[in-house]
């Protein structure tokens, strides 16, 4: 029993170090689990809600086809209509989360479960939505199911574009040092040049060329306070993200985006 | 053969605490740490090793039942590392006549606070994030659930260990 305990732990840690430096070595094993696991946890969310599921699904992927033709003709009349090559075509495919990273997982991401995957067209990089806003990007896709890296994760960045002006920043979980410390679903706006920024701005995402991984024009959230000058090097503001993480249900995954 | 059956027994219910707390609604503030108490029924009774097993069991799944932590193996030897102290507890819970119904929850309410503290540090050294008051009241549903799942879970136990399924 002490011997086989000990190899087990050993192992362990091998996966562990494995994981950290060769992530894709690992992939197989999550590959697996997705396929034994996802459809145990859909019957579970499943039980007594499917119908109600598919009408909200279906309500926010209208919602967000409305607000991405929205945002992309904003985005549009910004860039004097310029036509972006490669954005057009994108398919949403309605979803939904079924389960989420425990809060007691030591080092765990802001990582969602979702009930759609390479079979309904879902590929990884691909911009996740609902009603509200951004919600994240596709992470790791499985046959029948995906993981969604939310905004908020420290490892997700966003070119994002501000206000009326649309000023050009990028928007991510971490903040310099020198700002006042964030509460727990605040983001932190950091402008690239001297454009203004004012409590109450719409935040919308830059977008990527072909849409991967983020569609332009799509709200991300609203300035909720500016940082005073603190000898930081760029202008930084407070983001009050669109999207309630924590009250994610039903998202759209925006599909046919090609790699730039 | 009957100590496959133990096995598969404890296999069945840190699944069903893993696959549990993966469903568990993101509205909820903090969703009890099923695994860990399940983990506990275990290690109060028969010691660290078997404590260990358990536990590296139970974080294996948390790190491989979709959407899964990374990097992977890190629950796993989390959890591992907490059903040992928990079961090397067992013998401090055994010798508190006094306290006896309250030993083995405090017990599990300490374990709880170091798996939430491992959280916590990782979010205080910029690896992960996570919100203060979410790992308060993980804490604290961890330990409501203990007071009603621990006394059937170590009754399981006993029941297992009298069938000789160990």
């Amino acid at each position: 029993m002490r011997k086989v305990l000990g190899v087990l732990l050993a192992l362990t840690c091998a996966v562990l170090v494995l994981d950290l430096a060769r992530p894709s070595w690992t992939e197989p094993v999550r590959a697996a689990s997705a396929s034994v696991f996802t459809p145990v946890q859909q019957a579970i969310r499943g039980w007594d809600r499917d119908e109600l599921d598919r009408v909200a699904a279906e309500r926010d992927r209208l919602a967000v086809e409305v607000e991405r033709l929205r945002g992309r003709q904003d985005a549009a009349l910004a860039a004097g209509d310029l036509d972006l090559p490669g954005t057009a075509g994108l398919r949403p495919v309605g979803a939904r989360v079924v389960a989420a990273t425990p809060q007691t997982s030591p080092a765990g991401a802001r990582v969602v479960t979702i009930d759609a995957g390479s079979r309904q067209g879902v590929r990884a990089d691909r911009t996740v939505l609902n009603a509200d806003g951004l919600v994240g990007r596709v992470l790791r896709v499985d046959p029948s199911s995906a993981e969604v890296v939310l905004l908020g994760d420290r490892s997700v960045v966003v070119g994002v574009r501000v206000g009326r002006e649309g000023a050009l920043g990028s928007l991510s979980a971490t903040a310099p040092s020198e700002v006042p410390r964030r509460g727990a679903d605040e983001l932190t706006l950091t402008a690239i040049g001297d454009s203004p920024m004012s409590v109450g701005d719409v935040v919308r995402t830059l977008g990527s060329p072909g849409d991967v991984p983020y569609s332009a024009g799509i709200e991300v959230g609203t300035v909720t306070s500016v940082d005073p000058d603190s000898g930081q090097l760029a202008g930084t503001a407070v983001v009050r993200p669109a999207v309630d993480a924590d009250r994610l249900d039903t998202v759209v995954v925006l599909t046919g985006g090609q790699r730039p | 053969m009957t100590r496959a059956l133990g096995l598969t027994v404890r296999g069945a219910l840190l699944l069903l605490g893993a696959l549990a707390m993966s469903v568990a609604p993101r509205s909820l503030p903090g969703p009890p740490d099923l695994v860990l108490v399940a983990v506990a029924g275990t290690a109060l009774l028969r010691g660290p090793w078997a404590g260990a097993g358990m536990g590296l069991a139970g974080g294996w799944l948390l790190d491989v039942v979709p959407p899964g932590a990374e990097p992977m193996g890190a629950s796993a030897l989390t959890y591992a590392a907490v059903g040992a102290l928990l079961g090397l507890s067992r013998r401090y819970v055994a010798a508190s006549p006094v306290v006896l119904p309250l030993a083995p929850l405090a017990a599990v309410a300490l374990a709880s606070l170091g798996v939430v503290m491992v959280r916590g540090v990782a979010t205080a050294a910029g690896i992960t994030e996570a919100g203060l008051v979410d790992l308060w009241w993980t804490w604290a549903a961890t330990v409501l659930v203990a007071v009603l799942l621990l006394p059937p879970l170590t009754g399981l136990e006993r029941w297992l260990a009298v069938r000789r399924w160990t």
